[in-house]
């Protein structure tokens, strides 16, 4: 018998490899590609303002893949985080989720926490027909201003007021309500959720205060909010804001009118604010860290988030736990990663991650899901560092999150067969 | 309040332009910092008083620092001013970010001291809280302790000078060199004690300092470039503009303290109490 020559050899495997290329060997296909990781292209703020909340949401991404690939990744495949950093930039947000897309080959992308990173990567994302989903608020639901491979599985602003109102509603908490907010394109999305709802439920709408973003001083518009005599005031600020806002609101004594409410907040705010500075407030979050007395798979998260950033994990990152999660989940059941196959795939979707069941309604991409109303604590009243608040009702379903109709959808088809 | 660190702020940023021509955009920084080292006082020592004391003085060497590590070696070059633009500008960009990886999470929790808590009496529909009446009476007896260094000690006469003809001073034989130091330093020592007593009603956060920086120029371009009494009247002005708006007519107080500037410079260019050519130079 005589043996094959080097150069029959490298004949039948360049053979083999052209065999490949063209699927005729899906099993040879499988096996380079089991090999080769699946990116996830995350696009974060990892310098600038929010680097720290980047970061927290990078454990958070990393905690999911590791878990993805723990169950055996996707396709075979183990899932890679190819990480970039948005610099707090919309331009710099657009050009590096296009390099993941044209370079790194990332066949989804995840990440933005603020609004104009979103808006930056959603551009990217529609115009490469690839799937971009964020981890900020998932302000985009409506006709118009989507396309069909958008997603975000964190709360739509329309959902967080109409929770924070339902709960005023339900907890008979007053009828007559006004809102202190930040005068920028996100806490205007309220103002049209809490009249909305104030008409639905009978409450008396009393209007807005404006205050800049980057007021530094919230006293002088304090008699003004004062003045509205409302039962319910609904704070909508953020960060630096919402910090400076909450201690002067405190200083002011506006609580011993009015029942005042965050519409939504985080832990680090509370953090940064200081211990008994949100007593007596409630406030709006996507998830609170003692759903680990109620959830096992979330305090198998809180575990591990503790371990990596040595801290509790804020609401956001069980959204971007949740949003990673759901995305590569997907992926494995569908056995692909084709765009337009996984947007099927995940419209309608049901899944339960680290609190109560959740859907991503098809007509919108909306996740309908539970939004907490927590109760701030006194500073004798915390338990640890983080003990900031406690969970007063969960407040979720289709009720308070708006209409596909209300959003020009409809509400019997897919968002893929509609736009 | 708003006025009040305007003032303690923008008096610094004036003095620096008005003596060294350097449009400071690191000037935000060191009210950020003054923020930071109180806090870390407070932490160290559980004494607000002391981080009254501790938060100028250190903050002032990192101004003794920055003056003469780095903006002294483009005095006399070429495109001097420009360079101080960048300079300043690169290291407003390059603190905030040293702090967030010294600090950790932005965000530092600093309580108004319990003596300083509670309202005073009523305003009409204000309560004035003791700490607020605290902020005033700092800013209220700093400004002529400021006012009585500047016109009546002969380091004063030197920085008045100087600002008002350097190179006179220079030839003079007076040390130039050492009154720019103290000069930055003071600045940012100003910059720092108004830091530190905002600090207990804000967040305290690496970011800080860009915005009240935005409004200390408006502030400076109204009183008029390197005015002692431009920076006092630009702050009250544009502190009571934002505050009166936020009380009357909410939804113009994003907009009104560029109102205000744009007035002021059709109808005075210089600004309020600025010196004809000082902005030119």
């Amino acid at each position: 018998m005589s043996h094959p020559t080097r150069r029959t050899v490298l004949k039948g495997l360049a053979g083999l490899g052209a065999a490949a290329s063209v699927s005729g060997f899906p099993f040879v296909n499988r096996l380079a590609l089991g090999q080769q990781p699946l990116k996830l292209g995350v696009v974060v703020p990892q310098t600038g303002p929010m680097a720290l909340e980047a970061q927290e949401m990078l454990a958070a991404t990393q905690i999911a893949v590791e878990d993805v690939n723990a169950e055996g990744g996707v396709m075979g495949r183990k899932v890679e985080m190819v990480v970039r950093d948005s610099e707090f930039k919309p331009e710099v947000a657009k050009r590096k989720a296009t390099e993941l897309i044209e370079v790194e080959k990332a066949p989804f992308l995840v990440g933005a926490i603020v609004g104009f990173e979103g808006i930056a990567m959603a551009e990217v994302g529609c115009k490469n027909d690839v799937i971009v989903s964020f981890f900020g608020q998932n302000f985009l639901t409506v006709k118009g201003k989507m396309c069909k491979y958008q997603f975000g599985n964190n709360l739509t602003p329309y959902q967080t007021a109409a929770a924070a109102a339902r709960f005023v509603d339900a907890q008979k908490l007053g009828k007559k309500w006004h809102m202190l907010a930040n005068n920028y394109s996100w806490p205007q999305m309220f103002e049209r959720a809490y009249s909305l709802v104030a008409k639905q439920v009978g409450a008396e709408w009393t209007g807005v205060t404006w205050a800049p973003l980057g007021t530094r001083d919230f006293l002088p518009f304090l008699p003004k909010v004062a003045a509205a005599k409302a039962d319910v005031v609904f704070v909508t600020t953020w960060a630096a804001d919402q910090v400076a806002c909450a201690k002067q609101v405190q200083e002011f004594g506006l609580a011993r009118q009015s029942q005042v409410i965050h519409s939504i907040t985080e832990l680090t705010f509370a953090e940064a604010a200081g211990k008994g500075v949100y007593e007596g407030f409630y406030s709006g979050m996507p998830w609170y860290w003692h759903l680990k007395d109620k959830f096992p798979a979330a305090r198998k998260y809180y575990d591990r988030h503790y371990a990596l950033r040595k801290r509790a994990p804020g609401g956001y990152t069980a959204s971007t736990y949740s949003t990673v999660r759901v995305l590569l989940d997907t992926a494995r059941e569908v056995k692909s990663t084709d765009t337009d196959k996984l947007t099927r795939a995940l419209e309608g979707r049901k899944f339960q991650y680290l609190k109560g069941p959740e859907e991503i309604r098809a007509c919108d991409h909306v996740n309908i899901q539970d939004v907490y109303l927590c109760r701030g604590k006194s500073a004798a009243a915390m338990k640890d560092a983080w003990d900031f608040f406690d969970i007063v009702q969960a407040v979720g379903g289709d009720v308070v999150a708006e209409s596909c109709e209300g959003e020009g959808f409809d509400p019997k088809k897919p968002l893929s067969q509609q736009i | 309040m708003n006025g009040c660190i305007l003032i303690l702020v923008a008096l610094g940023l004036s003095i620096v332009f008005g003596l060294m021509g350097i449009i400071n955009f690191a000037h935000g920084i060191f009210y950020m910092l003054g923020a930071y080292a109180g806090w870390l006082t407070v932490q160290l020592t559980g004494s607000f008083w002391l981080a009254l004391l501790t938060a100028p003085v250190a903050v002032g060497l990192v101004g003794v620092l920055v003056e003469r590590g780095v903006l002294r070696r483009i005095y006399g070059t070429r495109n001097a001013n420009f360079a101080g633009v960048l300079v300043t500008y690169g290291l407003a960009i390059m603190i905030p970010d040293l702090v967030r990886m010294t600090f950790g999470r932005p965000g530092k929790p600093f309580a108004v001291p319990e003596s300083l808590t509670g309202s005073l009496f009523r305003l009409g529909a204000i309560d004035v809280h003791g700490y607020r009446m605290f902020i005033l009476l700092v800013t209220a007896l700093l400004l002529p302790s400021l006012w009585l260094l500047l016109n009546r000690t002969n380091l004063g006469l030197v920085i008045r000078a100087g600002t008002s003809d350097n190179l006179m001073v220079q030839l003079l034989g007076i040390n130039v060199a050492r009154t720019w130091t103290i000069t930055y330093a003071l600045g940012a020592a100003l910059a720092a004690l108004a830091g530190v007593i905002t600090a207990p009603l804000v967040a305290v956060a690496p970011e800080m300092g860009g915005l009240v920086l935005i409004e200390c120029f408006i502030v400076t371009v109204v009183g008029g470039m390197g005015s002692f009494l431009g920076a006092v009247a630009g702050g009250l002005i544009i502190g009571e503009a934002l505050a009166l708006t936020g009380m009357l007519y909410d939804v113009l107080a994003d907009v009104v303290i560029y109102l205000a500037m744009a007035l002021v410079l059709l109808l005075r260019p210089r600004g309020l109490f600025g010196q004809e050519g000082m902005s030119e130079e």
